[in-house]
């Protein structure tokens, strides 16, 4: 479906035109049928991949592919659905005059039209406002406004950038059902995001960007199998008799509410235990970390770091 | 098409063709709209600037200036003495300036400038050059030429001129045969000299026919009962000439006439008054018409010590000096006498002229 | 080309719904009822009065709007980011700006046409009162020049329109509007440049002058405002070739736009 090849794009800054690369070489692909979710911290290059993928920008070098043709080409649109990354409408508009508009310029025509922006509406539950002016929408009714009018053309390929931003429990769910439900029809889903919880039970693959170049493809299962896991314990011990005992470097030392803390990763875990238990500390409880994506991006900013 | 646009020489080429193509299309609109130029020379040379400033918007600033200059001169609040003829002169250069076209501007400034007091500035010098502008910025306009000749024929008294200007008015478009046949009388009449009055009253007349504002014709009215008025008093005082000559004296008054049997009743005159005998003149004269005449020469003495002040900041010491400045200052006013034969009063003090109202009753 | 108008009816839409465009619209039919008022202290020349204000009202607040919402057209898209939802659709540069153009282009019909209505209203109110002396002193009512002078009047529009959309797709608004502004002076001002060319012996200032005055759409071409009071040669050929000569510089400013626009990244 979508093949970036090294991707190199550079912005220019300032009144003299200073100019800084913001992708330094992204690859990545997505399979038809399969949802692609791209992640990374902030600033490094999500949105800007996203919209040079739409044309918005060109490229200092690299190609992009969509439906094996060069992304220049301005019919494949027709079959793209696009969600920016916040909601940018005209305020001016209604929700169903936007929904028109934009169906239009896609060239749908009636019947089709008044009935899709029906179900469309229904679907997004903006129903009950698609004669409010777009200005008087929160941003949560404006994000499902956004994801409406990206299917308002029943796209083959939809590209969303934070798609769930703004949305209460209840309309990150119902997004959820609506992405999968694409899925079903045999849609091809990209998007962006970093809350973890979104992205583990919607994506099939995902690709990590950092600094601008994609670190890492593949299954986040076995994405997160390749990180370190952090463990905490809370023990209950004379502080000093620790310190003598225990290399700091490698081991956190707090103290909180009279009890200390004590943080380390997997590979101390075996002989920390069997020291505590010869020092007969109280060992009150240990739980690992949990996996985050923070922690695989900082994982992954110290691999690109020591290059 | 979009191939075309993508590629950017091509398409400054395309603009740069499109640029020629409108050059003659330009060209051919020029010719169409014609003598911009000319028009546009005159702004150029005067009150160019303003014509700038208005940026294309040029006959509504005219409009404004125009209304200002209504108001002011035609407001009854302002004293006479303070409406000075040059800046209306300066206010109707401007407004002709930039809308050359406004033919009654020409008019109206022009007529208003050149008639005596109270009825105007007393200035026809300054109202012919008003004219004289109009004329040439707006070639094929009858009345301008027309209008001029009046003012040449009644208040400078050129009739070569006043002729000159009513041949070309004749032949103007827009005008009937039978009115252009009129015009061409009027010429032809004044350069004879002959009949005087009978041209002023038909230029009265004229102006009582085609005025649409109530106040003017009242005043070509007004003009056509003192023409009227002199030529009775013409004929009563060749009466009177007859009867110097046959008694030897002159006579105390009109009764004195009809006892004697030389005229059969005592006429009044257009006001309802009576003609008096002027023994320095020997003439008959009716009083409503003298007492005018005192009035308005006063007004204009007065408001020539007026100018006088202004220019050397002093009020002039004796009526001489009053009757050279005036003399030096225009080419065509003549020095007013008084009516009646006697001098004038002057007090130094006020600059105000007067006359003594006693030879009026008689 | 369905994109295209489509695009033009969002931007009526738009203009439509901006009170900005309301407020001066409204000075404008104020402006051009107190010509009534005006042509009663202006001694007899009533319909010369009204005829005067009420035209410049009209091209007046015309200009403003034109290159006020002509400016914004392309800038407004892009400060408030709906270019992404724009051209996530299969939509060419070309038919934005064109479509852009062609909306404001109509806004502008509209509008004219509107005060032009209520303009001759007043101006036939005026004339069946004072009709004879109208006739008399300035030799016919002239309807014919009156209307070719709102005419013309629109197709300056169109042609500030389309400077202020070149502006507007690459500077600020402000620079825009200062620019535009500029160029529409510049663009009256056309015969005193030429003459300033005609009187000087300087080659070099004739050369530029002559540039200048066949470059800048010469926008004195479009005012009829003397003939409409004044009469004067309205013939089918001046009519017609000012109309070629508005529509080469709408195609030359649109070109324009457009390929700025086509350069024009969407950050």
């Amino acid at each position: 479906m979508l093949n970036v090849d090294n991707l190199i794009i550079d912005y220019s800054t300032g009144f003299l035109g200073k100019k800084s690369r913001v992708l330094k070489g992204v690859n990545f692909s997505v399979n038809d049928g399969e949802i692609f979710g791209f992640i990374g911290p902030n600033g490094a290059g999500k949105t800007t991949t996203f919209k040079s993928i739409l044309g918005f920008i060109t490229q200092v070098s690299g190609s992009i592919s969509i439906f094996g043709k060069s992304n220049s080409d301005v019919e494949l649109k027709s079959k793209i659905g696009y969600l920016p990354e916040s909601p940018y409408f005209y305020d001016y508009l209604t929700g169903n005059e936007l929904l028109q508009y934009m169906a239009k310029l896609h060239g749908v025509e009636q019947p089709i039209l008044s009935k899709r922006i029906e179900d469309l509406l229904h679907k997004v539950g903006m129903s009950h406002a698609k004669d409010v002016q777009l200005r008087k929408y929160s941003k949560g009714m404006l994000q499902r406004i956004g994801i409406a009018q990206a299917l308002v053309n029943d796209p083959d390929f939809l590209i969303l950038d934070e798609p769930m931003s703004g949305l209460d429990p209840r309309g990150r769910r119902e997004i959820h059902e609506l992405i999968l439900e694409q899925k079903k029809r045999g849609k091809t889903i990209l998007l962006s995001s970093h809350i973890l919880s979104d992205i583990e039970s919607l994506c099939d693959r995902v690709g990590v960007i950092i600094n601008g170049v994609v670190v890492k493809t593949g299954i986040l299962a076995d994405l997160f199998r390749e990180i370190k896991t952090d463990y905490e314990m809370l023990l209950n011990c004379d502080k000093q008799t620790l310190l003598n005992n225990i290399d700091s470097n490698t081991v956190s030392i707090d103290e909180r509410a009279g009890f200390l803390i004590l943080r380390f990763d997997e590979s101390d875990k075996s002989h920390l235990l069997k020291l505590l238990l010869d020092l007969n500390a109280e060992i009150v409880s240990m739980y690992p970390l949990r996996k985050s994506l923070e922690g695989l991006f900082i994982e992954e900013s110290e691999k690109t770091n020591n290059y | 098409m979009e191939r075309i646009i993508k590629n950017s020489e091509l398409s400054v080429m395309i603009v740069v063709l499109l640029i020629i193509i409108s050059i003659p299309i330009q060209n051919r609109i020029d010719r169409i709209r014609g003598n911009f130029s000319i028009i546009k020379q005159t702004l150029y040379l005067t009150s160019s600037s303003l014509k700038k400033l208005s940026l294309g918007y040029e006959q509504i600033l005219s409009d404004i200036y125009w209304m200002r200059a209504i108001q002011y001169f035609g407001s009854s609040k302002v004293n006479f003495e303070d409406k000075d003829p040059d800046t209306l002169y300066k206010y109707f250069d401007i407004i002709t300036d930039l809308d050359p076209k406004f033919v009654n501007a020409y008019r109206y400034g022009g007529t208003f400038l050149a008639e005596p007091f109270p009825a105007g500035l007393g200035m026809p010098e300054l109202g012919i050059k008003l004219f004289d502008k109009g004329r040439n910025n707006n070639p094929s306009n009858f009345r301008l030429p027309l209008e001029e000749a009046f003012v040449y024929y009644l208040y400078l008294k050129d009739y070569d001129k006043a002729a000159k200007l009513f041949r070309e008015s004749s032949n103007k478009p827009g005008l009937s045969d039978f009115r252009s046949a009129s015009i061409r009388g009027m010429a032809a009449t004044a350069l004879n000299r002959g009949g005087k009055r009978d041209i002023a009253a038909q230029i009265w007349e004229y102006i009582y026919n085609t005025s649409e504002n109530e106040g003017r014709r009242q005043y070509a009215l007004q003009n056509l009962n003192e023409l009227r008025a002199k030529d009775e008093e013409d004929k009563l005082t060749s009466v009177l000439k007859k009867y110097i000559k046959d008694k030897g004296t002159v006579p105390e008054s009109m009764d004195e006439l009809k006892e004697s049997g030389y005229i059969k009743k005592i006429p009044k005159d257009y006001g309802g008054k009576d003609f008096i005998i002027s023994k320095k003149l020997g003439v008959v004269r009716s009083s409503t018409l003298a007492k005018k005449e005192l009035e308005e020469n006063v007004r204009f003495y007065t408001a020539k010590a007026e100018r006088y002040k202004k220019k050397y900041g002093h009020y002039p010491q004796k009526f001489n000096e009053l009757k050279e400045f005036i003399i030096n200052n225009s080419t065509f006013i003549e020095y007013r006498s008084n009516p009646m034969g006697e001098g004038y009063k002057y007090d130094p003090e006020t600059g105000k002229v007067s006359y003594d109202k006693s030879f009026l009753e008689k | 080309m369905n994109r295209i108008l489509v695009i033009a009816q969002n931007t009526f839409k738009e203009a439509v719904r901006d009170r900005i465009l309301y407020s001066l619209i409204l000075f404008a039919i104020l402006m051009i009822i107190s010509s009534l008022v005006f042509s009663t202290i202006s001694a007899e020349q009533y319909n010369k009065i009204v005829k005067d204000i009420g035209l410049t009202a009209i091209s007046l607040f015309g200009i403003m709007i034109s290159i006020f919402l002509g400016m914004s057209l392309v800038h407004k898209e892009i400060e408030k980011r709906t270019v992404f939802n724009i051209f996530s659709k299969p939509v060419r540069r070309f038919e934005f700006i064109t479509g852009k153009y062609l909306g404001l282009s109509f806004t502008l019909f509209v509008i004219t046409f509107a005060m032009g209505l209520i303009l001759f209203l007043i101006v036939l109110y005026v004339e069946l009162q004072h009709g004879r002396f109208i006739e008399y002193y300035y030799g016919g009512h002239y309807f014919l020049e009156f209307f070719s002078a709102i005419y013309f009047e629109f197709l300056e529009f169109i042609v500030v329109i389309g400077i202020a959309l070149i502006f507007s797709s690459f500077t600020t608004p402000v620079l825009a509007v200062l620019m535009t502004f500029l160029m529409f002076a510049a663009g009256r001002f056309s015969s005193d440049i030429k003459l300033l060319g005609e009187n000087t012996n300087n080659l070099l200032v004739k050369i530029i002058t002559e540039f200048i005055y066949r470059v800048i759409p010469n926008l004195e071409k479009f005012d009829l405002r003397s003939e409409a009071v004044y009469g004067g040669k309205i013939t089918f050929n001046l009519i017609f070739y000012t109309t070629a000569y508005s529509l080469i510089y709408v195609f030359i400013l649109l070109i324009l736009s457009i390929t700025i626009f086509e350069k024009r990244e969407f950050k």
